[in-house]
C-alpha cells in the first residue's frame, strides 16, 4: 500500500547504570546474571571494570557510564557475544524485557562509540541501543 | 607441591606462582620500605609501589605494611602489598585466560586469571613484573 512505513517491533533488554537506561537486543544477550562476583583488574581499558567467571572463563565486565555511578560491586551483569569475545555489562539493577521498534533518537541522545547504534522510545524517552555485536 | 601465593596490594587480589616468590618481609621502623617510587633495600632488591604501578603515577606513595620479593632470573624486586598474602595449591587452582578486549601495552604483567574455588585473583608474571619502570 502506498505511503503505508512498516514498523518492526522487536524484544530489548532495558537496563540501567546510574540512571541512565540502554537497550541491548535480547536475542543477542546470553544470561542476566544477578549479583555474580567480579574481580577488579588494573591497568584495563576504558570503561571496563574488571572480569567475572562466566562457563568456567574469565569474562570482561563493562560499564556503559562509568562517570554516571560508582562502581558497584554484586550489581547485575548482562552477558552477551560480541565481536571481541563475550562481554558482561553492568547494570544497577536487573533489567526488564520490553517491544518497542528503532526509532529516529537525537545523535546528541546517543553516546560515542561504534558499539550504540540508535535509539527506541520508551515512554516518551529516547533509550540509547548498544548492540553487543559492534563492540570490540 | 607447585603453589600460588594469593595477596592484596593496592585494593587488588594478586597472584604469583609460588616458584618466583622468595618471602614476604614485613616493614618495621628499621626496615628501609621506600615509599613513594621505585625505592631500593639492597644493591639487588627494587621496591615497586603498587599504587604506582597498578593505580598510576598520582597514586603513589602509600604505606605498604609488606613487601613481597619476587625473582625472575638475576632479578629481583619487592612488590609492597596489603597483606602477607595465603598459599593456594596449584591442583586447587586453575588459570583462565586472560581477555583479549583487556589487553593493553601497559597491562602485560597480568598473566591470567586465577580461580580457587569461587575466588578470583589476577595472575601476575615475575619476569615482566620484574621489568617494570
Amino acid at each position: 500500500m502506498a505511503g503505508t512505513t512498516t514498523t518492526t517491533m522487536e524484544q530489548w533488554i532495558i537496563a540501567d547504570r546510574g540512571g541512565q537506561a540502554f537497550a541491548l537486543p535480547l536475542p543477542k544477550v546470553l544470561r542476566v546474571t544477578t549479583a555474580p562476583r567480579i574481580l577488579e583488574v588494573p591497568l584495563v581499558p576504558k570503561g571496563f571494570v574488571g572480569v567475572m567467571d562466566f562457563e568456567g572463563a574469565a569474562v570482561p565486565v563493562w560499564d556503559p557510564f562509568p562517570e554516571a555511578a560508582d562502581a558497584m560491586w554484586g550489581a547485575t551483569v548482562i552477558v552477551a557475544d560480541t565481536a571481541g569475545g563475550r562481554v558482561g555489562f553492568l547494570s544497577d539493577a536487573p533489567p526488564r524485557v520490553q517491544p518497542a521498534a528503532l526509532a529516529d533518537v537525537a545523535p546528541a541522545d546517543i553516546p560515542a562509540g561504534k558499539m550504540w547504534v540508535g535509539g527506541i522510545r520508551l515512554g516518551g524517552a529516547d533509550v540509547p541501543v548498544l548492540d553487543p555485536v559492534c563492540f570490540g | 607441591m607447585p603453589f600460588f601465593l594469593i595477596l592484596r596490594a593496592a585494593g587488588f587480589s594478586f597472584a604469583l606462582p609460588g616458584t618466583a616468590v622468595r618471602g614476604v618481609l614485613e616493614a618495621t621502623s628499621d626496615t628501609s620500605l621506600e615509599v613513594g617510587g621505585m625505592g631500593s633495600f639492597s644493591a639487588d632488591l627494587t621496591y615497586l609501589d603498587a599504587h604506582r604501578v597498578f593505580r598510576g603515577r598520582a597514586e603513589g606513595g602509600r604505606f605498604a605494611k609488606y613487601a613481597a620479593v619476587v625473582e625472575s632470573g638475576d632479578k629481583r624486586v619487592a612488590l609492597g602489598v596489603d597483606t602477607p598474602g595465603r598459599v593456594a595449591r596449584a591442583n586447587e587452582a586453575q588459570v583462565l585466560p586472560f581477555p583479549g578486549l583487556l589487553r593493553g601495552d601497559k597491562n602485560r604483567m597480568l598473566a591470567g586469571i586465577l580461580k580457587v574455588g569461587t575466588d578470583l585473583s589476577v595472575l601476575l608474571d615475575p619476569d615482566r613484573l620484574a621489568d617494570v619502570k
